[in-house]
């Protein structure tokens, strides 16, 4: 018989990773694909391969980069640990980092071919007209590329929802404190318990796809200047 | 106005190198920038802007410094008080017309009940624009396109006013008429304007001193305009004749060099026989 709790906790746990982690992934992503459009600086081609690299490395490798980094010998692990106390190992928190650099390149990729997109003559005229940077950028850059960006965001909530190799690999496999759907899932095959892992998998095949679908819509109804 | 101009700067994409060297002095409100594409005309009118930064050299504008390499002055775009009205108007396609002209103003987030409400209203009746305030550009024509563009760069109140090619967008018929209107416009608000051009009407209209430009220099600066005409004209057929020229040389060599491939073993060019 399956309880309640063994869907309901994941399910929860789940899209509050995958929210925390868009979310961060949304602001690093299109700062970073921000700076690599406008500003001229140096080894701009190697931050955008470091930033795409999670795309195509196995989730394990990154995973275990976390755990190198994090862990309670990691430089910044230690650091969290002596500074506030705090390990990321074991922890939903951790979770949310493990999601975070998987779905990162997903926004920065159609973040900057978003802003690339942008005619610079609309943002040298937002200058010309007494405006900032920074200005320039949320008036001008960001709601012209805001459409490209947004995409990004969906396909990178859905990773974060459907993250699972350094979930597991930084955060484990705890019922009820880490373990997400994805990894409910790999539980309930593991332990031969078809029922549970029939309704996982469709609830999570549900929730994807109902919340891909009413974004998409949300998006394309906001856009009435772009309608010919 | 006052404008002193000796700017260097070099362009480099790929394999090509453009050199601009600048050197213009003018006393005049209405200041002509002539010549053929690829010249440099824009992007010294970039470099007025604030919109290129040269790689040494000063610009100043009645007396008052813009850039100077040497003194490590380089006022933002933002802080210069010029207007630019570009080629294809630049006109943000996410906001309205409305929103398009109040875009330059200050105070922006407060600007409900005040005094920019107010000009913004003023001036969508005196540019004739009223009826379309709240339309987005994709839906408004050319010529009304180039009158929010004027708007919303004088509703600013700017020191000077930047045009590059302001009509050259427009069918011929409306083209005279956006031109009549744009010199009535002018005169209305006495601001000192430079226009960059290869349209001799424009000249013909507007311009008192002209700087003819050649290849990222100024060829020859001409003051007053209209009682030089003859070597205006001279100076124009001059440059259209060498450009001419450049282009068939550039043809015959094209030409040539096809000629020359056709000449593989096995291949042959289309008509020609074996």
């Amino acid at each position: 018989m399956v309880s309640d709790f063994s869907v309901l906790l994941p399910l929860i746990l789940t899209l509050k990773v995958a929210l925390f982690a868009t979310a961060f992934a949304f602001a690093a992503g299109v700062g970073f694909a921000y700076i690599i459009v406008h500003k001229k600086i140096r080894g701009r081609d190697l931050i955008d391969a470091v930033v795409t690299l999670p795309l195509v490395l196995p989730p394990t490798v990154l995973g275990y980069y976390l755990l190198v980094v994090f862990g309670r010998n990691g430089c910044l692990g230690q650091w969290l640990e002596n500074v506030f106390g705090v390990s990321l190992i074991f922890t939903w928190q951790g979770a949310v980092v493990a999601s975070t650099i998987v779905s990162l390149p997903l926004v920065f990729k159609s973040a900057k071919a978003s802003f690339e997109s942008v005619d610079t003559t609309l943002e040298n005229a937002a200058r010309t007209l007494g405006h900032s940077e920074i200005s320039v950028f949320l008036k001008v850059s960001f709601p012209l590329a805001w459409r490209g960006i947004m995409a990004g965001v969906m396909l990178a909530f859905a990773r974060a929802m459907g993250e699972f190799g350094a979930t597991l690999m930084i955060a484990g496999n705890l019922p009820g404190k880490t373990q997400t759907l994805s990894v409910a899932v790999y539980q309930a095959v593991q332990a031969g318990d078809d029922s549970l892992a029939n309704m996982l998998v469709v609830i999570i095949s549900c929730v994807s796809l109902f919340i891909l679908y009413t974004s998409g819509k949300l998006l394309n109804g906001r856009q009435s200047w772009l309608q010919k | 106005m006052n404008l002193k101009i000796n700017i260097k700067k070099r362009m480099t994409a790929r394999n090509r190198v453009f050199d601009l060297n600048i050197r213009l002095e003018a006393d005049t409100d209405r200041l002509v920038f002539f010549g053929p594409s690829g010249f440099g005309k824009t992007l010294t009118l970039n470099a007025i802007a604030g919109l290129l930064t040269p790689d040494e050299g000063v610009i100043a504008f009645n007396g008052f410094v813009l850039f100077d390499s040497e003194k490590g002055i380089n006022l933002a775009a933002k802080d210069r008080q010029i207007s630019f009205v570009f080629q294809d108007y630049a006109l943000f396609p996410h906001l309205t017309v409305r929103e398009n002209m109040a875009f330059g103003l200050k105070k922006r987030f407060l600007a409900k009940g005040s005094g920019d409400v107010q000009k913004v209203e003023g001036y969508l009746d005196s540019f004739g624009l009223q009826d379309i305030s709240g339309c987005f550009p994709k839906d408004i024509s050319g010529g009304q396109a180039q009158r929010v563009a004027l708007a919303r760069a004088l509703i600013r109140d700017p020191k000077l006013l930047l045009l590059d090619e302001p009509f050259s967008a427009l069918d011929p018929y409306l083209r005279k008429k956006m031109r009549d209107e744009f010199q009535a416009v002018i005169d209305q608000f006495q601001l000192p304007v430079i226009l960059i051009t290869h349209d001799y009407d424009d000249l013909n209209m507007f311009a008192d001193v002209v700087a003819v430009f050649e290849e990222g220099r100024i060829k020859k600066r001409i003051t007053d305009f209209k009682t030089n005409k003859a070597v205006v004209e001279n100076l124009i057929a001059e440059i259209y004749t060498q450009i001419q020229t450049q282009k068939q040389i550039y043809k015959d060599d094209t030409k040539k060099y096809n000629y020359q491939k056709c000449r593989v073993p096995g291949y042959r060019c289309a008509g020609e026989s074996a």
